[in-house]
């Protein structure tokens, strides 16, 4: 915090205009020519800052604590700020960043742990030395030679059981909050037709695609993952190629061409590939367009390109359903561009229920439940092909202790803990 | 009859005394020696046969994948199984994280050492051990490689063939405008020779792959969709123009000056007449030669374009995406990258050998080569 405001902290704390800072920090942020924000009021005597909504809203609290609400200078630029980072706090400060090759993390001289009252750690290592690297297998190559102390990338699939003969101990599997989905967007034929996406969701076989995926994957139909409580499992549409053909044909629209969307890393190209196929299968004309994945989300985001159908995934921002439903499936959230409702999928009664339930404070039995009917209901509609929730592999090379690994439920592996034998 | 008898004479009236034909010179156009020449290359004809196999065994694609491999290029089989040698064997293994006790996947309250990591590795060659299928393996999505293998050759010839007659019909049409006409028009075309050289051909192969990828060309009245494989043979015959064009010119600015074509120009003959009736013949020795090298050139260029993803799109095969889709697996499957890039070397080498035998009939002092 003192770095956000540019002064050292005084010994009984903040500067005393700490809260209008604030203020006028979220004014600037949720500005625009139309009109601003005026429901922040604070109070540089109390510090007490108030927030008005104009309807409750029940993940607001989580919010507020994501990424995205992170104060920052009143002065900064609204443009990428990725090669001059903005002054924030913590542990750790970034001492040269390199685009598309090396970032380079160095203590923060300024950061003194006791004024976090033990909440946020110091950290073990005193400098962390990030190599950006394009291919899995070469960074899976590198931690093993001892290059690196810990891969990012996923191991490749292959060569899942020869790395733990060899290195057993230093692999760690977690299952973050995913889904992982394709989209159909339901204001472009043929998706526009409920019988194309309900067959469409038919003739995907997720057991085919989990093994395209390494196997580190569960099958899923749900929108929400299975480590919510609001998960009940459905599963309205097992693989049928035949219903998918017939209903195909019943729709009118076999034969149309179809564009199927997607990036060009990792494991999801194959995703798209198996779609594919799957398309072409049931009587649909289909090809595929991948992108750089630095412009693939803004791209299918954008109502302009139009985008048909196309891979997706989701990870939690916060664990509450209204991080999916609201974010990704409420009709009254869809934007011309950076639109996250890749289906542009706009239900009249399920945007109403999703308002609704946002107005709940807390997540009780009877709320989660109802999210579970939302879920369902959404699945009816067929906006997406739901798929699977996968697992993923953390590797470390033989001179890291894993007694010292962390992995945060929303941000994973927490590159402060790492520590050598 | 002495042996003397058999002597050339220049005297018709002694050759018809004697009764004999008289002794004739056969006049030999180039064509016939060029074939004279080139028949004594049997490493030439070698290569010409092995580029004559791979593009059969290309065209017919279709046929093995009906009716030996039994499946398309596209078609995905991860969950099938296959008897390879009468033993069942999953085209794709299951792989995972397993729970050793029981076998299933492994519960998030078990600990690391209770559970165990199983590759997912798609079946190797089977070299018709399954009856033709998966002679060369599977992919990670259960797809037939040499049926991949023999339909991305179809895909690199026609890019490669296609885009070098492209290029060899607009680089000839402008090397003889260029070179016959002269002054400005010549200023012009060169300046734009020059344009072409100054960016490095794959970068500018990239630049433009990559833009027309997303939203194909739909531009002075035509439309070519993404995905089209159009688009790769424009955009690789487009950025090799300048190569072939240059020395063209240079070879129409030297016939330029010869006496045929200041006699044409004498008898009246017209711009277009002296262009395709006086020179093209004479550089066309050149443009064959150029040709059978670029094509061999062009196939590279397209191979490395779709391997940086500029190129064919997926999923496609092409040689060029079949080794980016099997670099994934080098380490398990080698065999995924190591067909097509021996296919690419057998194809381009073939052509080059043909092509230099070619050039060495047609004129053995011509220096023709195809360079950046």
């Amino acid at each position: 915090m003192s770095a956000l405001l540019g002064r050292i902290p005084s010994a009984v704390g903040y500067q005393p205009t700490l809260s209008t800072e604030m203020g006028s920090l979220q004014e600037r942020i949720t500005s625009t020519k139309k009109g601003s924000i005026t429901g922040i009021t604070t109070n540089d005597a109390t510090g007490l800052i108030t927030i008005h909504l104009v309807a409750p809203q029940g993940d607001f609290e989580n919010i507020l604590a994501t990424e995205f609400a992170a104060l920052v200078p009143s002065n900064s630029p609204a443009k990428d700020q990725s090669t001059t980072p903005l002054p924030s706090t913590g542990p750790y400060m970034i001492k040269s960043y390199a685009p598309n090759k090396q970032a380079i993390l160095v203590r923060n001289p300024d950061f003194v742990a006791a004024d976090f009252g033990g909440n946020v750690p110091s950290g073990n290592p005193d400098k962390m030395t990030i190599d950006i690297i394009g291919d899995d297998t070469v960074a899976l190559q590198r931690t093993i030679n001892g290059q690196d102390d810990y891969d990012f990338h996923q191991i490749p699939p292959d060569r899942l059981s020869s790395t733990q003969a060899k290195y057993g101990n230093q692999i760690k599997v977690y299952t973050p909050a995913n889904t992982y989905y394709f989209f159909m967007n339901t204001r472009v034929k043929p998706f526009d037709n409920l019988k194309v996406r309900q067959a469409v969701n038919f003739a995907v076989n997720r057991q085919a695609l989990v093994r395209i995926y390494g196997g580190l994957a569960t099958p899923t139909e749900n929108i929400l993952p299975p480590t919510y409580p609001q998960y009940q499992k459905h599963t309205l549409y097992p693989y049928n190629l035949a219903k998918a053909k017939a209903l195909i044909a019943a729709s009118g629209d076999k034969g149309t061409t179809v564009t199927v969307w997607n990036h060009s890393r990792g494991l999801d190209p194959k995703a798209g590939d198996y779609l594919t196929s799957v398309l072409n299968s049931i009587g649909l004309k289909a090809k595929e367009k991948i992108i750089n994945p630095a412009v693939y989300w803004t791209t299918v985001g954008n109502q302009a390109t139009k985008a048909q159908i196309g891979f997706a995934d989701w990870f939690q921002d916060y664990p509450h359903p209204l991080d999916w439903f609201d974010v990704l499936l409420n009709g009254e959230r869809i934007t011309s561009t950076h639109n996250n409702n890749y289906a542009n999928f706009d239900d009249k009664a399920i945007n109403a229920k999703i308002d609704a339930l946002k107005k709940q404070p807390t997540l009780t039995a009877a709320v989660n439940s109802q999210w579970a009917a939302v879920d369902k209901a959404v699945m009816e509609q067929a906006p997406w092909v739901p798929f699977l929730n996968r697992q993923f592999t953390d590797f470390f090379n033989s001179d890291i202790d894993l007694s010292c690994y962390v992995n945060h439920v929303l941000y994973q592996f927490d590159f402060a803990t790492i520590c050598h034998k | 009859m002495g042996q003397g008898a058999t002597e050339f004479s220049l005297d018709p009236a002694t050759a018809l005394a004697s009764g004999e034909p008289p002794s004739v010179i056969r006049g030999r156009s180039p064509w016939y020696l060029a074939w004279r020449r080139m028949r004594r290359n049997y490493v030439g004809f070698a290569f010409l046969a092995l580029f004559v196999v791979i593009v059969a065994a290309c065209a017919l694609a279709p046929v093995y994948a009906k009716h030996v491999a039994g499946t398309g290029p596209d078609a995905n089989h991860v969950l099938a199984i296959v008897k390879v040698n009468g033993k069942p064997e999953r085209v794709v293994s299951k792989g995972g994280y397993f729970y050793k006790k029981t076998g299933e996947l492994c519960p998030t309250t078990a600990s690391s050492s209770e559970c165990v990591l199983i590759s997912s590795i798609p079946v190797g060659p089977t070299w018709f051990g399954a009856g033709g299928k998966y002679v060369l393996g599977a992919d990670a999505n259960g797809r037939d490689i040499a049926v991949r293998l023999l339909y991305g050759g179809r895909t690199s010839l026609i890019v490669g063939i296609g885009s070098s007659a492209i290029c060899i019909v607009l680089a000839v049409l402008l090397a003889l405008v260029s070179g016959y006409f002269g002054g400005w028009i010549d200023f012009v075309i060169t300046r734009f020779f020059d344009l072409f050289y100054a960016f490095p051909v794959i970068l500018l192969g990239i630049a433009l792959g990559s833009a027309l990828a997303i939203s194909g060309f739909h531009h002075f009245g035509i439309s070519i969709e993404s995905g089209s494989l159009w688009i790769p043979t424009l955009v690789i015959s487009y950025v090799e123009i300048p190569y072939v064009g240059r020395p063209l010119r240079g070879q129409v600015l030297s016939l330029r000056e010869k006496e045929f074509i200041e006699a044409a120009i004498s008898q009246g003959a017209s711009p277009l007449r002296i262009m395709f009736s006086e020179l093209l013949p004479n550089i066309v020795s050149s443009v064959l030669v150029f040709f059978t090298l670029i094509i061999a050139n062009n196939i590279v260029l397209e191979a490395a374009l779709s391997y940086l993803g500029a190129g064919v799109q997926p999923p496609t095969p092409s040689w060029g995406t079949l080794i980016a889709d099997g670099q994934q697996l080098i380490v398990s499957r080698p065999w995924l990258a190591l067909a097509p890039g021996i296919a690419i070397v057998l194809t381009v080498l073939s052509l080059n050998v043909f092509g230099d035998g070619l050039r060495d009939a047609l004129d053995p002092r011509a220096k023709v080569k195809v360079g950046r």
